[in-house]
């Protein structure tokens, strides 16, 4: 009985919304049921508008994502690129400082110097660092013993050391600083003569000036016309300061070199001048 | 306990229907969920519920687009009436007959456009035999399985 009821209670709202629905459709929008589908409209749109929004959003949480991933591995591959041009710009530093050694070695005057043969240092022992360097060049390409080897240190040469050792393509160059070494030289513009000696460091010393002489702080020391082995005037360093010896007869100079022994890379090995001695 | 689902599974199927099937329709061609959830409403709780929510969604499917007014009510209250008179007369578990259920639905429900815009369109209307015409009811069929399966899962099933 009840699902008669129920049945008929069905089949009755079946009839009643179909003839709703031939109405609606027979009707075709008129005024009053264009202003009941514009209120439905109103009330329904904003919930398929919300929702669209919500998945809007969460797209773009999708792509936001995707885009941090992708920052992330351009990150990574920026700091690779970083990485090789960081050494890449080393390697140009360096090419820079060479080609800028290179250059003042073109420029080096060959005229007053006599000719020279540019090489470049090749070994130095670092227990050995102000005594000892090796350079690429040796007999075969003109280097004799005691040949005077300098560098271009700013504007101008100054002088390294002399070759020792030679081989057919490389020879040993004893350095100012090493002890074994002593050079005459004399005080720029004074003339007063004394013997440079190393001190196995990066300070030289010049010994046997006069007591009463002119000397002073800061005075440029180059090579003196007594030597056998440089040529006369070449830069050596500067006078650092000045003491008495131990009978106060005679003044002891600590030089500072122009050279600065931790950038050694070329040198320069003189290979005849005019009026060659032996000392 | 059924209202309350039934009105949730309503504007949770308006939703997917008019705001995200742009999201995963292929070449234009998207399921007619609504049709497949009255299919489903309608063989798991009978005749009464099936219709009512049948006029529900078709009345807003003419309210939001820009169809015929009252041709989507008329033929979703028609088919959640004659399906759910077939309720627990089949075996509804069957994916095949969840299949066939919904294949039949779409046509008579394509055909059921056709007919009324025929009929009731204030203008001459030419009927696009196109590939969504055709591919329409496979879609449907071939989505209904996994709808049902997926709404077992929440929607009790209880006669109206």
């Amino acid at each position: 009985m009840n699902e008669e009821f129920s049945s008929r209670r069905t089949n009755l709202l079946f009839v009643v919304l179909t003839v709703i629905n031939l109405f609606l459709l027979t009707t075709h929008l008129n005024v009053y049921i264009r202003f009941a589908k514009n209120i439905l409209f109103y009330l329904l749109n904003p919930t398929t508008a919300v929702a669209g929004q919500a998945l809007e959003s969460t797209r773009n949480i999708s792509q936001t994502l995707h885009e941090v991933l992708r920052v992330h591995q351009d990150n990574l591959s920026l700091v690779k690129d970083l990485q090789r041009y960081v050494y890449l710009d080393h390697d140009y530093q360096r090419m820079k400082d060479e080609n800028a050694r290179l250059h003042q070695l073109v420029n080096f005057p060959p005229t007053k110097m006599g000719n020279y043969v540019p090489a470049r240092i090749v070994s130095r022992e670092p227990a050995s660092w102000f005594q000892w360097v090796v350079i690429s060049k040796g007999s075969e390409d003109g280097i004799t013993i005691d040949a005077p080897v300098l560098v271009w240190a700013g504007s101008r040469p100054a002088v390294l050391g002399r070759a020792v050792e030679i081989f057919a393509h490389s020879a040993k160059v004893v350095l100012i600083t090493n002890t074994l070494c002593a050079l005459p030289v004399q005080i720029k513009g004074i003339g007063e003569d004394g013997l440079l000696e190393g001190q196995n460091n990066a300070e030289l010393r010049v010994n046997y000036l006069r007591a009463g002489g002119k000397i002073a702080i800061g005075d440029e020391v180059v090579t003196s016309p007594l030597s056998a082995v440089f040529p006369e005037g070449i830069t050596v360093g500067y006078v650092r300061d000045i003491t008495f010896s131990e009978n106060d007869t005679l003044r002891i100079a600590a030089v500072r070199p122009l050279v600065n022994f931790n950038r050694l890379r070329e040198v320069m090995v003189l290979t005849s001048r005019t009026g060659d001695r032996h000392e | 306990m059924n209202s309350i689902i039934n009105g949730l599974l309503f504007f949770f199927v308006i939703i997917i229907q008019f705001s995200w099937t742009k999201y995963f329709a292929l070449y234009g061609l998207a399921p007619n969920i609504p049709l497949i959830a009255l299919i489903y409403i309608s063989l798991r709780q009978g005749a009464l519920s099936g219709q009512l929510l049948g006029f529900a969604w078709g009345i807003t499917w003419d309210v939001l687009s820009g169809d015929l007014f009252g041709s989507h009510a008329l033929l979703f209250t028609g088919i959640g009436f004659l399906i759910g008179k077939l309720s627990h007369k089949m075996d509804e578990s069957k994916v095949i007959t969840q299949m066939v259920l919904t294949g039949i639905a779409s046509v008579v429900f394509s055909a059921g456009m056709w007919c009324l815009y025929l009929v009731f369109s204030p203008t001459e209307y030419v009927l696009s035999w196109n590939y969504i015409v055709w591919m329409q009811p496979l879609l449907n069929m071939m989505v209904a399985p996994f709808f049902f399966a997926a709404a077992s899962l929440v929607i009790p099933e209880q006669r109206a």
